[in-house]
């Protein structure tokens, strides 16, 4: 029998009262209007700036809802369209929910579960991911058996056999992507210095499931939801660090009330080590950084202080704030699986968060998201820009001498 | 009927209406208007008093297929030349009804002048803004044609909140908030599309105006005048546009000796660009404000002047033909363009108009946002013709350096409306179908046929 | 070790249900002409080959976008959903309309409460939001010519990057400029720059027939300097026209200078007698000192300042009843720091019982989430058409200001436990007022908003009740609605015949607004709300 092993389930038509009241005033299209100081930099919709139409934002989103409930119209591709641009970055909430208490994101993730359910939901191009999630329990379809290998290269405890304190969970990308080696590698490094004892789940450790919650399969989500937490549970750690902020995110908005652990995203954890002098950063190079918020992260954590805490701790690098950041943030392109079924679009995004990047004057652009510093990395090379995009671990790691 | 039986006929309708005093024919109608010498034209003259008498008279003119023009200018018109038909001179419907002084609103007839107004204004210690270049002495009729105003940098609103217009079937045209309560809030908002605003600028071939609302200002408790001489153009309208873009200022304008010579109509001894303002607040905010316009004016090299002759100038109107003090007459080349054009322009027009002794002069409107610009040609009658088709090569330089010429008729009209958008222009003329199919009021006026 | 297989099962291959649809709102005339649907077949193969396949969609998805607003009209679909890129992709849209006889509804960024932009017999949204550039920014000449996807927000930031400030509107940020300049843009506060109306200099209209309409300097190859251009002013013809007469693309509009130092000044007092207060504006705006003014009753002024109901509930109650908000600029401190000094005595002289609310006590009031100085510029991006979880219903009439006392009272009476929401937030006595002199203080503008739950069929018809009993009484007493909708009243049963006979000059304007739109609109394609032949709305915008 099917439990719930995860949070109460919700359904789209609880939320009749947010779709059926989005007034259209279009508070969703843009950023926080007293935070806007240039007229490019209203836009914050990925999909809305792109495709134009009503339905590409989340006031058309709200009605796509709606109609479908009311069963005024039925789903043609040009609404699976419109459901599968979304980036899910929740610019559209953090603007509508202080004003109207309405979750127009919220709306969405449903109105995915909902396709879903029906069975009338997902592309063709999503089938690949659940097809890698079904086979091999990551998303990218690698063999499991890799990441025991990671135990040793780290240097750290293999969890699955003995107890650690802090356990790293370090999310399928930073597994498996050789660019993002680099940045693992720092990460471990850091938090050895931090005196952490740090361990890992090596193969046992599985897709945390975000880019399933992201396409609304939440069924299968929960099954990797369930198996992870008792997995971590059984290496008794009282902290689970994740490196991805998509696993951050899912770790505390669906892990957390199941597990004893508290999960923490490393950037956190690091700037509360240099807070509390357990780690002190040594000289960079001079340049100009600017951090770029991820969605998961920042909107839907606030997590915006702790990694400007510790660029801010690094001698050497000048922080400027991009215009569109903390809960104005731009979505890189690589949110909500939707530049996994149209890549030209998630590409055109990233050019324009590069773009940004470029106005601001900036070296480098700094994150903490694998997603993110993928798609900033595509868009550096489509906009053929000199900015370089940076892992936050890697530069504080580097700071420090890199051993 | 013979033609004369016709006009005897038309005639007496119109004494019938008006009276006899108040109709007028032969070379006695044209005494309306300045600078007729060598100028014809066969026209009745006829001054209502009543707003029925005016609709009375477009309905007569009507059944006696008789064209309807009214006196829209102190100078005669080239468009009148060799006209026949009734020429409707609102002299008399010059009753002030009300002067509103808690709503700084006064309501008068389309005869009323600006001197007549201020002098009853000024009992009730208000004012009105006064034109920089009329040529129209009725208070009505200057503002609905959008006359440059010498206080307008502040003031920026209409300054006519209200007008009634009689239609070429004599029905009255009423504009803003009248069109559903006759009294009120007397406001400017027509009450669907806002079409009344088109009757501005349009030479009456629309509707001629009968009454209006129109604005006054209280006067402040402290008024300072200061005059500053420029050895510079560019100084001078630097010094303009940043005052005005401050608001620290009532009235001001700027020119040069000529200029202001004719205006005070007396030879003065001025530095080339002079700049005359004003400014009205209470006292602490007028030394302020004063003090900063001394350090502006210090700034752009400029020096202080007396100002109690040009002084004076202030607080009338200043009208164009009072101007032709200098060699008989006068004709003005005029336009709005931006500060930082204003120097480029004159020289555009002074190179039109070279050989001729010119006045230029300048006053900001909306901040100093727009520079309204005149170059007046002081000529002899028997150059009439020489400085008329000067002035239109003026007109037509200036214009090939974009400056906005707000309205004009006659071959001026034609002009403009030569290079303009084709759309609009049939626009222009689908209003007058639609208002006045039969081109009875003020045929040609505007522009040609219509 | 693997997962328990048997929870790792996507449904992603199962069948799609087989829905029936129910219900799909759309109306037709009852013998229509325009937009059959062989036309709209026609239309939307023709605009796809015009605008390109991306750019013109019959997708139910899409369309169900644009079938309602804030408003209580009913849901309405369109046929079409057109977005032109440039003025030459609208000419085409209308030259293909006019073609297939199918009905146009502009559309600008399609912020709306009372459905203006809700199509009534189907046909093709022309949405504007691909066309949302500015095309000129002139801080010397303070103007800029903009396309009609650019909202408030935008243009506000580029204007006070170089020292310049729009007008501010009485709407959300995220308005099209183009189109609330159209209808009035009644500026809440701006009582010294006028309407957005006024500051209109010139457009691009691409009328019904697809022609190209310049009106302003533009049109005689001028520079916008200021000034209406040419001749008749035909630029005014585009206000209040609701989008009847084509469609702008472009529009040069006035901007005003941004002082070099703001300071903000909050007279208030807490009784209900509005005398004072009057008294107050009325010689604060004689003066003409202040960039802005205008009274807010707290009701008003909680929604104005706070982020949300809670923020409003508690800001309500925290401030005064009666409070003035008027903004000074200055080139110096001093200077404006005088102004204040001076509006200050004024307002003490009318009466002692005022005091001012410091701002910085005003950002510890909104529990310091704002910025002030910001917020003077802006004026909030949520200007209450975000507020309350539903919709509310604007009164906005037009009278002398000393006039108002009586108006406010008996509107007042009319509506008390009339309105309301039944959630609470409101409490029915809370039909809140605001004033603003205009024109320094020729003439006022009150504004009184009536909050409703959209979802409470019960609140509906109070509100409406509340409403009309507040604005008739307001009309006998000589106010005037504003921003030029006599002619949507016009349109309500029995109006459309009262109207001219109480004020025969109305047919006037009706007859030539009749004219004018079967002149540029033969067919009358063009957001068909209003039936020109007799000069009456063939439907009220929100019934």
């Amino acid at each position: 029998m099917k439990e719930n092993l995860t949070k109460t389930r919700e359904l789209l038509s609880q939320y009749r009262e947010d779709y059926a009241l989005c007034s259209k005033c279009k508070i969703c299209h843009g950023n926080h209007v007293q935070e806007v100081n240039h007229a490019r930099f209203f836009r914050n919709c990925p999909s809305g700036s792109r495709f134009r139409y009503e339905a590409y934002y989340a006031s058309g989103r709200m009605e796509l809802a709606r109609a479908l409930n009311l069963k005024e119209i039925t789903v043609t591709p040009q609404y699976k369209h419109a459901l599968y641009t979304c980036m899910e970055c929740g610019s559209c909430q953090e603007q509508c929910y202080p004003v109207k208490q309405i979750f127009p994101l919220r709306v969405i993730e449903l109105l995915r579960e909902k396709a879903v359910a029906e069975g009338w939901g997902l592309l063709p191009e999503h089938a690949p991911i659940l097809k890698n999630l079904e086979e091999t329990d990551n998303f990218l379809g690698k063999p499991q058996a890799e990441r025991d290998k990671l135990i040793a290269e780290l240097g750290v405890k293999d969890a699955a056999k003995e107890k650690c304190k802090v356990l790293l969970f370090i999310g399928c990308q930073y597994s498996y992507k050789p660019e993002l080696k680099k940045a693992l590698t720092s990460a471990a490094r850091l938090l050895k210095k931090a005196k952490a004892e740090v361990g890992i789940l090596g193969s046992q450790e599985l897709c945390c499931g975000a880019p399933l919650l992201e396409l609304g399969d939440r069924d299968f989500f929960e099954s990797f939801a369930a198996e992870n937490i008792k997995r971590i549970e059984a290496t008794g750690a009282e902290t689970v660090i994740t490196l991805c902020a998509h696993c951050a995110s899912v770790f505390a908005e669906e892990y957390a009330p199941f597990m004893n652990a508290q999960p923490v995203h490393i950037t956190q954890y690091i700037s509360e080590a240099l807070a509390a002098g357990k780690l002190k950063a040594g000289k960079s190079a001079k340049s100009t950084v600017a951090w770029h918020d991820p969605c998961r992260l920042g909107r839907r954590l606030k997590v915006y202080d702790e990694p400007r805490a510790i660029l801010d701790a690094i001698p050497g690098l000048k922080r400027v704030e991009l215009e569109r950041s903390k809960g104005n943030t731009l979505c890189c392109g690589n949110g909500g699986m939707a530049a996994q079924a149209y890549p030209e679009f998630g590409l055109d995004v990233a050019k324009e968060r590069v773009f940004e990047a470029e106005f601001a004057g900036v070296d480098k652009i700094v994150t903490a998201c694998p997603w993110c510093e993928e798609m900033l990395q595509d868009g550096i090379v489509g906009r053929k820009s000199k900015v370089q995009v940076e892992n936050i671990l890697t530069l504080l790691d580097e700071s420090m001498g890199g051993k | 009927m013979s033609v004369e039986v016709i006009r005897n006929s038309l005639m007496q309708d119109l004494i019938d209406i008006v009276g006899s005093k108040d109709v007028v024919s032969g070379p006695m109608a044209l005494s309306v208007y300045g600078q007729t010498e060598g100028r014809t034209a066969d026209l009745i003259r006829v001054m209502p008093r009543t707003v029925e008498d005016v609709a009375a008279i477009v309905i007569t003119a009507r059944e006696h297929s008789q064209k309807v023009f009214s006196v829209r200018s102190k100078i005669f018109p080239d468009t009148l030349e060799g006209q026949t038909g009734i020429l409707i001179d609102p002299v008399n419907l010059n009753e002030i009804k009300i002067i509103n002084n808690r709503n700084l609103m006064a309501h008068i007839g389309a005869g009323v002048t600006f001197e007549q107004l201020e002098e009853e204004l000024a009992k009730q210690d208000l004012t009105l803004l006064m034109p920089g270049s009329a040529e129209s002495p009725y208070v009505v009729r200057s503002y609905l044609e959008r006359d440059c105003l010498v206080g307008s940098v502040t003031f920026r609103q209409p300054n006519l909140s209200i007008f009634h217009a009689i239609l070429a079937n004599g029905q009255k045209w009423v504009s803003g908030t009248q069109q559903l309560v006759m009294d009120g809030a007397n406001f400017r908002e027509d009450q669907g599309p806002q079409l009344s605003p088109l009757f501005g600028g349009s030479e009456d071939i629309y509707g001629i105006p009968v009454f209006g609302v129109v604005y006054a200002y209280p006067r402040k408790k402290e008024r300072q005048v200061l005059a500053y001489s420029f050895k510079k153009l560019e100084d001078a309208v630097s010094f303009t546009y940043t005052v005005s873009r401050h608001e620290h200022c009532f009235e001001i304008a700027g020119g040069d000796a000529m200029w202001w010579s004719s205006i005070a109509g007396k030879t003065l001894d001025l530095a080339n660009w002079t700049v005359l303002m004003s400014i009205e607040q209470h006292p602490t905010l007028v030394t302020n404000q004063a003090a900063q316009v001394e350090a502006l004016a210090k700034k752009l090299s400029g020096s202080k002047v007396a100002a109690d002759t040009l002084a004076q100038t202030l607080r009338r109107p200043w009208y164009l033909l009072d101007r032709a003090n200098i060699k008989g007459r006068i004709e003005a080349v005029k336009y709005y363009t931006f500060a930082n054009k204003v120097p480029a322009l004159f020289d555009a027009a002074a190179g039109a108009l070279k050989g001729m002794p010119l006045g230029k002069g300048f006053i900001p409107v909306y901040f100093g946002s727009s520079f309204f610009c005149e170059c007046d040609i002081h000529h002899a009658q028997q150059d009439m013709a020489k400085a008329q088709e000067l002035r239109l090569k003026a007109y037509a330089k200036v214009l090939e350096q974009r400056a906005l010429i707000d309205r004009g008729n006659g071959k001026l009209a034609k002009l403009v409306y030569e290079k303009s958008n084709p759309v609009t222009v049939t626009m222009v003329k689908n209003f007058k179908l639609m208002l006045d199919p039969d081109n009875l009021l003020n045929p040609g006026q505007l522009m040609e046929g219509m | 070790m693997k997962r328990p297989q048997a929870l790792a099962k996507s449904i992603y291959l199962k069948d799609m249900d087989n829905r029936r649809v129910l219900k799909r709102p759309k109306k037709m005339e009852a013998d229509p002409t325009h937009n059959l649907p062989e036309n709209i077949e026609k239309a939307l193969k023709l605009l796809k080959g015009a605008l390109g396949e991306e750019w013109a969609t019959a997708d139910d998805a899409v369309t169900a976008g644009y079938a309602r607003d804030q408003g209580f009209k009913h849901c309405m679909y369109p046929d079409i959903i057109a977005l032109p890129g440039s003025t030459d992709d609208v000419a085409k849209i209308f030259q293909i309309a006019n073609e297939c006889l199918v009905d146009v509804m502009p559309y600008g960024t399609g912020c709306n409460t009372v459905g203006l932009t809700i199509p009534l017999f189907g046909g093709i949204i022309l949405d504007a939001r691909r066309m949302d550039q500015i095309l000129a920014i002139d801080k010397d000449n303070l103007y800029a010519r903009i396309q009609p996807g650019v909202n408030y927000c935008m243009l506000q930031a580029e204007a006070q990057k170089l020292g310049m400030r729009v007008a501010n509107p009485s709407a959300p940020a995220t308005v099209s400029v183009v189109s609330n300049h159209l209808f009035c843009n009644i500026n809440t506060m701006a009582s010294k720059f006028g309407f957005g109306m006024d500051n209109i200099i010139e457009a691009q209209v691409v009328l019904p027939t697809g022609e190209v309409l310049e009106v302003g300097p533009r049109a005689y190859g001028m520079d916008p300097a200021q000034v209406a251009g040419f001749g008749p002013d035909m630029a005014t013809m585009l206000r209040f026209a609701m989008g009847t007469l084509g469609y702008v693309t472009e529009m040069t509009i006035r901007l005003y200078s941004a002082p070099a130092f703001d300071l903000e000044f909050y007279p208030a007092y807490p009784d209900d007698d509005l005398t004072d207060l009057i008294e107050a504006l009325y010689r604060l705006a004689r003066d003409n000192q202040c960039l802005e003014i205008a009274h807010l009753q707290n009701t008003f002024y909680g929604i104005f300042m706070g982020e949300n109901n809670k923020e409003t509930e508690a800001f309500v109650d925290a401030v005064p009843r009666n409070n003035i908000m008027a903004h000074f600029g200055g080139a110096t401190e001093e200077e404006a720091r005088i102004k204040v000094d001076y509006a200050r005595t004024q307002v003490q002289e009318v009466s002692e019982k005022y005091f001012f609310i410091e701002p910085e006590m005003m950002v510890e009031m909104v529990g310091g989430k704002i910025h002030l100085d910001r917020w003077n510029k802006f004026f909030r991006e949520t200007v209450r058409v975000q507020r309350v979880r539903g919709s509310f219903i604007i009164g906005a009439l037009v009278n002398s200001l000393e006039n108002f006392y009586e108006v406010e009272k008996t509107m007042r009476r009319a509506v008390t436990n009339q309105v309301g929401t039944t959630d609470g937030i409101f409490r029915p006595d809370d039909a809140s007022a605001y004033f603003q002199p205009y024109h320094m203080g020729r003439m006022a503008y009150l504004e009184f908003d009536l909050y409703t739950h959209q979802d409470d069929k019960d609140d509906f018809l109070r509100a409406y009740m509340g409403f009309f009993r507040a604005f008739f009484t307001a009309q006998a007493m000589g106010s005037v609605a504003a921003a030029g909708t006599a002619s949507l009243l016009k349109g309500l049963p029995g109006l459309d015949i009262a109207l001219p006979m109480a004020q025969p000059e109305f047919a006037n304007l009706m007859g030539l607004a009749a004219a004018l739109k079967q002149t540029v609109d033969p067919n009358d394609i063009c957001n068909r709300r209003w039936d020109y032949d007799t000069g009456t709305a063939k439907k009220f915008s929100i019934f």
